[in-house]
């Protein structure tokens, strides 16, 4: 028993003014001269044993008003089967579809085992009764969007929509989904809340270490308007031998290629199981369709293997590449992962230059159009990248819309007008690329103030210094060999093939990364002495790098050398990563897409995983394009916009959202986080609070009684008036006549 | 004499309320209000002091104490005719009827006679109670003295008989107005205290009156009432009319306590503890059935009850039922005659 005002209980001592009174007024007597004694005496020797009794149980009547009075005002809150009424409940039944639930073991799958369960429970509900039932996977989602009573038809009704679901590629979010189910009002007059949670116990599932949620949730269910009771309906199957082979992931050369470029593709395919697994064939599809097949060996538990592969895509779009492990196991659905990669002719660049014709014989822009295939002759380089630059002045910005651009280079950054670094700023932040290249035209206080703002800016890093390199063969004057850890930097690092070892630098500006901030920023290139020249951070959605010196070969010989081009390609294919990850999504993240030119006025569709079509929200922007977007992605697997002019399907994009793979391996809480959980839980632990297959178990919550004394009280007042008023009207009898 | 035995109720009341605005007038200049109160509540009559002044007070002008005889005899109050019996005086014969109905008649008249009155008043222990304005035992001072006074006014003998337990006063009857002051000096000079045995002190008068006379019994007849109705059996046998005069307190009759206290026994050396709230009912039960017993007792003997109590008015209840008493003996006197 707890109490919401335990002050209120020293009042308790209260209780001993009735008797008090009593023996006051049992002191303090009168002396009465008499003259009619003989009648007193007779009436005095009859009925004294029970004049004691009545005045006992006045006494007692009283004391107990005070202490219902007391008890009730300290709100006692108290857990006990016998103070559950057998009122109506509103039912939250937690349904973990996620992927672990597809488990089959000999044709019965655990997602069986709780459709049966779930309909023993119906069963047993009665006609008063609410349910709501709360998809456990991708955070919960609610099937139901009111209470269906638990009538025979409500019943019914809600077998044919249970019907219709099925496991899914998700993790279940249990404890985000019943601090759901315990937050909503009631709809009804139930009065009691009962939360049944259908699972297989994944450890997965609970997110045992979240402590201060499992707080949150206890503090929640205790402070709930109803009364609310968590039973646990155990759903695993009976042990056995965990069979499961897993397509974890894929990963992709690049995601964005021209068309016939080869991709490489690499899927990391991964015994979860504990037996080994047998020889597999594994399929590579593009848009359903096989474009190649490789065998895998069996695999010992535990034990991971790469499935390589290359694709060419002759025609821009972009397709879904799905690899797909074809053999027996337990779990079936996490047998194959997708990647959606991104095939075009060109993707703008926007090149930004101010150098002056005839200051240098080959300027920066020259130089970076030249590393990315697109020279002034053009029939000296029949091959160009699928980056396409686009050559403009600083002055020129005012008219751009960076939005058409994949990414901003800047090969020596000078002064900007305010509006155009905010739209810059803008258009990084919504997903946008920018490539910062700093020289002799940087001004540094400007570019402190505005570029960096104390940290406020896009730019990770501010300028100090400018430092001159007098002998190139120092280590200040040399680039020291990049990181293999880095995406960007991996081919840069390869110094046997490749030649950054021999860049020298003669002039580059001291960057420090602002206090504070230095751990999140990444420093691709150093000098070395130390002194970081490339540096990248995220700034919104997008990403920005800032080089301490110049694109062209005013500060550095960095442009004659091989890895020069390497250098662009790379670090062009990384920053511009964020565009493309738009269609590689982890669950939660909201899908954001424009109408493809040959679909501009197409109406877009969007097919989930599951089946389900929804209308998409469109979204003006500031460009004119139509953007749409869709929030809902909980749900792994392949989502896909149909853009459909009449019945026709003009265009389509596919979206795919990645599974957690720890859903993929076989993890049943242990004994101790069972226990934890319990405890967790408010349950008792001992022999009696395990949790059982195909046993509920029910959490009695502390159920506030202060009404229960508030009726208490008034029945002792009532009782005490009326066996008071009965006493008098015995005791005092009538006025003797004299008629 | 003829008025008095058709005293109306309507002539003594006028009569009774004339004198009180007189006397009332003389005692409004001793500081009492008028309007306020009367001069016949028992509080008021208290005040007063003087037995004497309040027998006055209360008897002048309301009753002029008329008694017949029993006895046919000579007087002018004529009774009835009966046929001529051998023996019977001549001179009683009615000539007029004679002639008309040629058959002897002899007239009868009633006798008016001196009345001999015994007044007893109880003075026991339990007739000090009085918690309303004046004790019971006050009560019957008054009410013996405006006996007194009315009966002597009438010209009858009027005595004294203060019984109790520790007291025996006896003034023998005599017809004489300056009697009354000897009866109400013992009256003023008597405390009620002491144990009740009302019974046996009745026995010891029953020797003392030679004469049937009146019997009046002011007391609030605690006590045995098997006890007291043999006693008054014995007057009845003698030739006495008994009136008794019960005078009890309103505490008594409806018990209005509240708080437990300690009961102090008037006659007793004792007390005892009580919640009233637990007893009254039964004490109420108790009493009820007292009276009853009385009540049965008294009319079984055929003497007559008059229960009194201490906040009622003293010149009413006296009035009241000598006016009953009147009737009574008007409606007897007309059966008579049929």
């Amino acid at each position: 028993m707890s109490f919401l005002n335990g002050l209120f209980l020293a009042a308790l001592p209260l209780v001993a003014v009735p008797v008090l009174i009593h023996l006051y007024r049992g002191r303090q007597r009168d002396v009465i001269p008499w003259g009619a004694m003989q009648f007193l005496t007779q009436a005095k020797t009859k009925g004294r044993s029970i004049e004691r009794l009545e005045e006992l149980l006045l006494l007692t009547l009283r004391m107990g008003a005070i202490v219902a009075l007391v008890l009730a005002l300290a709100q006692p809150l108290i857990r006990g089967a016998w103070w559950a009424t057998s009122d109506a409940s509103e039912v939250v039944l937690i349904v973990d579809n996620s992927l672990s639930m597809s488990r089959t073991v000999e044709d019965l799958s655990a997602w069986d085992l709780l459709n049966e369960n779930m309909n023993e429970v119906l069963a047993e509900l009665g006609g008063g009764d609410r349910v709501h039932v709360l998809l456990a996977s991708g955070g919960g989602e609610w099937l139901t969007a009111e209470g269906i009573p638990a009538d025979s038809g409500g019943k019914s009704r809600l077998e044919a929509i249970l019907d219709n679901v099925e496991p899914t590629l998700g993790k279940a979010e249990l404890l985000d989904c019943m601090q759901r189910a315990i937050q909503p009002e009631s709809e009804g007059k139930q009065r009691h809340r009962r939360i049944v949670v259908f699972t297989d116990n994944q450890a997965n599932s609970w997110q045992l270490d979240a402590q201060g949620a499992w707080r949150q949730l206890e503090e929640a269910r205790k402070n709930s308007a109803a009364p609310t009771a968590i039973e646990i309906v155990d759903c695993s199957l009976q042990e056995s031998k965990f069979n499961n082979l897993a397509v974890m992931q894929i990963e992709a050369s690049s995601k964005i290629v021209q068309p016939n470029d080869s991709i490489e593709l690499s899927a990391l395919v991964n015994n979860t199981g504990h037996v080994a697994s047998q020889n597999a064939t594994v399929q590579w599809l593009v848009d359903e369709n096989v474009v190649a097949t490789t065998n895998l060996k069996g695999l010992q538990s535990n034990q991971s293997a790469r499935v390589k592969t290359s694709v060419r895509l002759e025609h821009a779009g972009h397709y879904a590449i799905t690899c797909r492990a074809d053999l027996q196991d337990q779990i079936a659905l996490d047998q194959q992962s997708s990647v959606v990669v991104e095939v075009s002719d060109q993707l703008p660049v926007l090149l930004v230059h101010d150098s002056q014709p005839g200051e240098n014989a080959k300027s920066a822009n020259e130089l970076l159009m030249a590393a990315l295939g697109y020279h002034q002759d053009e029939n000296a380089q029949p091959w160009h990248s699928v980056y396409h630059p686009e050559s403009v002045t600083s002055d020129e910005l005012a008219d751009r819309t960076f939005a058409n651009y994949r990414c901003v280079i800047f090969t020596d950054l000078g002064e900007l007008e305010p509006d155009v670094l905010d739209r810059l700023s803008e258009f990084v932040a919504k997903g946008g690329a920018l490539w910062v290249a700093l020289g002799a035209r940087t001004d540094r206080v400007a570019f402190n103030r505005t570029w960096h703002d104390e940290g406020q800016g896009p730019s990770p890093v501010a300028i100090q210094i400018l430092r001159t390199v007098d002998d190139t063969n120092e280590p200040a004057g040399m680039i020291h060999p990049p990181s293999h850890e880095h995406p960007a930097t991996v081919h840069l690092a390869n110094t046997t093939q490749l030649d950054i070892d021999e860049a020298r630098l003669y002039e580059y500006w001291q960057l420090s990364p602002t206090q504070g901030e230095s751990s999140s920023v990444s420093v691709l290139v150093e000098s070395g002495d130390g002194s970081p020249l490339v540096v990248e951070n995220y700034f919104g959605r997008g990403r920005i790098l800032v080089q301490a010196f110049p694109l062209g070969l005013e500060w550095s010989n960095l442009p004659q050398l091989k890895s020069y081009v390497v250098m662009v390609h790379d670090w062009l294919d990384y920053l511009t990563a964020g565009s493309t990850a738009r269609y590689n999504l982890s669950p939660g993240h909201a899908i954001v897409a424009s109408s493809p030119a040959e679909a501009a006025f197409a109406t877009p569709e969007l097919v989930t995983p599951d089946g389900n079509e929804h209308s998409l929200i469109v979204e003006p922007t500031n460009d004119g394009h139509a953007r749409f977007q869709f929030s809902r992605t909980h749900q792994p697997g392949m989502y896909r916009i149909a853009f459909k002019s009449g019945n026709e399907t003009v265009a389509s994009l596919p979206f795919y959202v990645a599974r957690d793979t720890g859903e993929s391996s076989w993890q049943v809480i242990s004994e101790e986080e069972r226990e934890k959980l319990l405890s967790a839980l408010g349950l008792h632990t001992g022999a009696d609070s395990s949790v059982a297959p195909q046993q509920a178990q029910a959490i009695r919550p502390e159920e506030p009684i202060w009404e229960f004394l508030l009726l208490l009280l008034i029945v002792f007042l009532a009782s005490e008036l009326l066996l008071s008023n009965w006493l008098g009207r015995q005791r005092s009898g009538v006025a003797v006549s004299t008629t | 004499m003829d008025g008095g035995v058709a005293l109306s109720p309507d002539s003594h009341k006028k009569s009774l309320r004339g004198t009180a605005q007189s006397d009332a007038t003389s005692i409004d200049s001793d500081g009492l209000n008028e309007n306020s109160v009367s001069i016949f509540d028992p509080q008021t009559l208290s005040k007063l002091g003087n037995l004497e002044l309040i027998a006055q007070t209360v008897v002048d002008g309301f009753l002029s104490g008329k008694h017949r005889s029993t006895h046919k005899g000579g007087c002018t109050d004529f009774s009835e005719l009966r046929p001529y019996a051998q023996g019977d005086d001549l001179r009683q014969l009615d000539w007029r009827h004679y002639a008309k109905s040629d058959r002897y008649y002899v007239r009868q008249f009633d006798d008016e006679t001196n009345l001999q009155a015994l007044i007893v008043a109880d003075a026991s222990g339990s007739m000090r109670f009085g918690m309303s304005p004046v004790s019971k035992w006050r009560y019957a001072q008054m009410a013996s003295s405006c006996l007194g006074h009315l009966l002597l006014r009438q010209r009858d003998s009027v005595g004294l008989a203060v019984v109790g337990n520790q007291t025996h006063e006896y003034v023998r009857p005599l017809p004489r107005a300056n009697h009354l002051a000897r009866v109400l000096n013992v009256l003023s000079n008597v405390d009620a205290s002491g144990e009740s045995n009302l019974a046996d002190s009745l026995v010891e008068l029953t020797g003392r009156l030679k004469r049937r006379g009146l019997v009046i019994l002011l007391s609030d007849c605690f006590g045995e009432v098997a006890q007291l109705k043999q006693v008054l059996e014995q007057f009845r046998v003698r030739g006495h009319d008994i009136l008794v005069m019960q005078i009890l307190a309103p505490e008594e009759l409806t018990f209005p306590f509240r708080r437990e206290a300690f009961f102090e026994d008037l006659e007793l050396p004792r007390q005892i503890q009580v919640n009233p709230n637990t007893v009254r009912k039964q004490y109420l039960k108790e009493f009820q059935q007292f009276l009853n017993d009385l009540h049965q007792a008294v009319v079984d003997i055929g003497a007559d009850l008059v229960t009194m109590t201490t906040d009622c008015d003293l010149g009413d209840s006296l009035a009241g039922y000598l006016h009953k008493r009147a009737s009574q003996k008007k409606t007897q006197a007309a059966r008579t005659r049929v």
